[in-house]
């Protein structure tokens, strides 16, 4: 391990602690865990209904839906928006307080900087992620039990294969965050103020969600991010639908790419005044 | 000075995006990239191999997209006129099938199994079984048009049925589809009527079974209706995919004998039934109506039928009047005086035909 390393990761470290410590994240964390609770509250006293988030039809029996439901919902606003929040702090942040030139002070490029602190915003999505999805499976096998899960396809998992299912549900969900991960990233080295990042990493997320609900441009929709970030269903089908579920992650894959990349050219080449 | 050196290192996201957003929109069904290298065979000899094709079983996905160019008659107008759909299907036997039609969040499902039939709703949560009669034992679900309406066999059966001596049928080169080589064979009408402006197929090289059926119309160079295996795998699928238990918390019903209803369902002969005029390819089918019995059976929905006819063009000559609705491979006419007619041909001859019958 070079002193290159060493650095790097003390500052993948520091940058995590400084995530996950942060009150403003805690609380915003705790929102999106109560939404599942709250959810599987009201199934179990009005008794799940057929209209509604996808999936609580099946609540009866099995817990896991729960988490299902939850990530279907929470896949509409509240993650995305969670992690266009931590994104916009990531350098428009420490430009904003000022803290950027000192930290532009430590041995290391640019470049691992910024892959420093993509890195610590995949994993705080990822985190984010499993803790809503924790919250929801035990919220939901407290209250409707840990029977069979019924998959999309008529079949019965057990327990511990549909456990194993919903966890690649929610990789596949962690995957389509990291390219939302990737826009705020860039909107980030835009500017130096993080609310207009995160604000403006969220506008593109809307836009493509309505674009992707207007008919008369279908011919877009296979462009757009929102279009893939259900086509987890495959996972629910028997037998797996392996080539849907791979081909619904070309989109964030490429979107991952092009926007670090164009983050990588904007904050390695920006002067850096604050 | 960095200006520039920021200009060139934009290079590199704009280029990977320009390079995803060209492979994208390339990426039809059918790609006419890189044809396979396969020897050269007649047309005549690639309809024998579909006709010759005998295959123990299959597995695969079936992309089927529809871009009719109806008119836009509003979002009340509940004409399917776009779309893309997907249907898994397995085949092992002829009484060994299972299709299953894709939803983004669901699925349903028609698996045969011997005498067990059954379906299932994921949305409803909803299983039927059904005890095929005796007498359909031996009756091929196959190809599972009854329930899917569209296979890219069927389509290419129906296809080379229409093969009359006004058709003129050429081969294409090779396509590769669904990571096989397949000849391309061109159904072209020559009748002047016809809106299809020709039929491809694409056809498997080894196994002579059709991999995709593309209705381009006279009107333009993309299909308007195309379905394609977009995976396929010749390995007989287990038995496995052909058993369904329901499990614990679904519905069960059991079906009378709606299967046979099933199989039945559109060829009722009744009042409505269509006359078929013509031969080949100006085919129009007459469907006689009475427009007082139909909105009174069709209370709920007369208002929104009568609506959405009112936004017809209206159109009148020596047979007639009546409105017209035109895209671009069907053509619908409706006379005052209660005439449907339906044909992949040109108005004009729908109004020959209202003269006539």
């Amino acid at each position: 391990m070079s002193a290159a390393d060493g650095v790097t990761g003390g500052l993948l470290a520091s940058e995590l602690r400084l995530i996950v410590t942060r009150r403003r994240n805690i609380v915003g964390l705790t929102v999106l865990c109560v939404l599942p609770i709250v959810l599987g509250v009201v199934m179990r006293v009005y008794g799940p209904t057929g209209d509604g988030p996808p999936f609580l039809a099946g609540l009866t029996g099995n817990g896991l839906f729960l988490v299902l439901a939850t990530l279907a919902v929470e896949m509409t606003v509240f993650l995305p928006m969670a992690v266009c929040i931590l994104a916009g702090d990531t350098v428009a942040g420490e430009a904003g307080l000022g803290t950027l030139r000192y930290l532009l002070v430590v041995p290391v490029s640019r470049r691992r900087l910024l892959a420093v602190k993509f890195a610590a915003l995949l994993i705080a999505a990822a985190i984010g992620v499993v803790a809503v999805a924790t919250t929801a499976g035990v919220t939901g096998v407290a209250l409707f039990g840990a029977g069979d899960l019924v998959t999309l396809s008529g079949g019965a998992l057990g327990f511990w294969p549909a456990l194993g299912r919903v966890a690649l549900i929610a990789g596949y969900v962690t995957a389509c965050l990291a390219a939302v991960a990737a826009i705020g990233l860039f909107a980030s080295t835009l500017t130096e103020q993080p609310v207009g990042a995160a604000v403006g990493a969220f506008g593109w997320l809307v836009v493509d969600q309505v674009l992707g609900g207007i008919g008369a441009v279908d011919w877009l929709h296979p462009f757009l991010l929102s279009t893939y970030w259900s086509d987890w269903a495959g996972l629910l089908r028997d037998p797996v639908d392996v080539t849907g579920v791979l081909g619904g992650l070309i989109s964030p894959a490429v979107y991952t790419v092009v926007f670090a990349t164009a983050a990588w050219a904007r904050f390695t080449t920006a002067d850096v005044t604050s | 000075m960095p200006r520039h050196r920021t200009v060139r290192r934009f290079a590199v996201p704009a280029s990977i995006a320009a390079v995803a957003i060209a492979v994208g929109a390339g990426a039809g069904i059918v790609s006419a990239d890189d044809p396979p290298d396969l020897p050269d065979q007649t047309a005549a000899e690639l309809l024998a191999a579909v006709q010759n094709s005998d295959i123990p079983g299959l597995s695969g996905t079936v992309v089927a997209n529809m871009e009719l160019g109806l008119p836009d008659l509003g979002s009340d107008g509940g004409l399917p006129s776009a779309g893309s759909s997907s249907i898994r299907m397995w085949y092992a036997a002829p009484d060994k099938v299972r299709v299953a039609f894709l939803d983004k969040l669901g699925e349903t499902d028609v698996i045969r199994n011997g005498a067990d039939v059954w379906t299932w709703d994921s949305g409803d949560n909803e299983a039927v079984h059904y005890e095929a009669p005796a007498e359909a034992a031996d009756l091929p679900m196959w190809p599972p048009s009854h329930f899917t309406g569209a296979s890219p066999m069927e389509a290419a059966e129906q296809a080379l049925a229409a093969i009359e001596p006004d058709t003129e049928v050429t081969t294409d080169g090779t396509v590769e589809l669904a990571g096989r080589a397949a000849y391309q064979l061109v159904l072209s009408p020559k009748d002047p009527d016809s809106l299809v402006g020709e039929i491809r197929l694409a056809i498997d090289a080894d196994t002579g079974v059709p991999l995709s059926t593309q209705i381009i119309p006279v009107s333009g160079d993309e299909p308007a209706f195309e379905v394609a295996f977009s995976r396929i795998d010749f390995t007989v699928p287990d038995a496995e995919n052909f058993t369904f238990t329901a499990p614990a918390g679904v519905t069960v019903t059991e079906g009378t004998d709606e299967v046979g209803d099933l199989w039945e369902s559109g060829r009722h002969a009744d009042s409505t039934a269509p006359r078929l005029v013509g031969e080949g390819w100006d085919k129009v089918a007459v469907i006689d109506f009475d427009t007082a019995r139909m909105s009174e059976e069709a209370t709920g929905e007369a208002p929104e039928v009568s609506g959405l006819l009112d936004r017809l063009p209206e159109v009148s000559g020596d047979w007639g009047s009546g409105r017209v609705l035109t895209s671009s491979l069907v053509s619908v006419l409706i006379t005052d005086d209660g005439r449907l007619l339906v044909g992949a041909v040109t108005p004009e001859r729908l109004y020959a035909v209202a003269a006539t019958a």
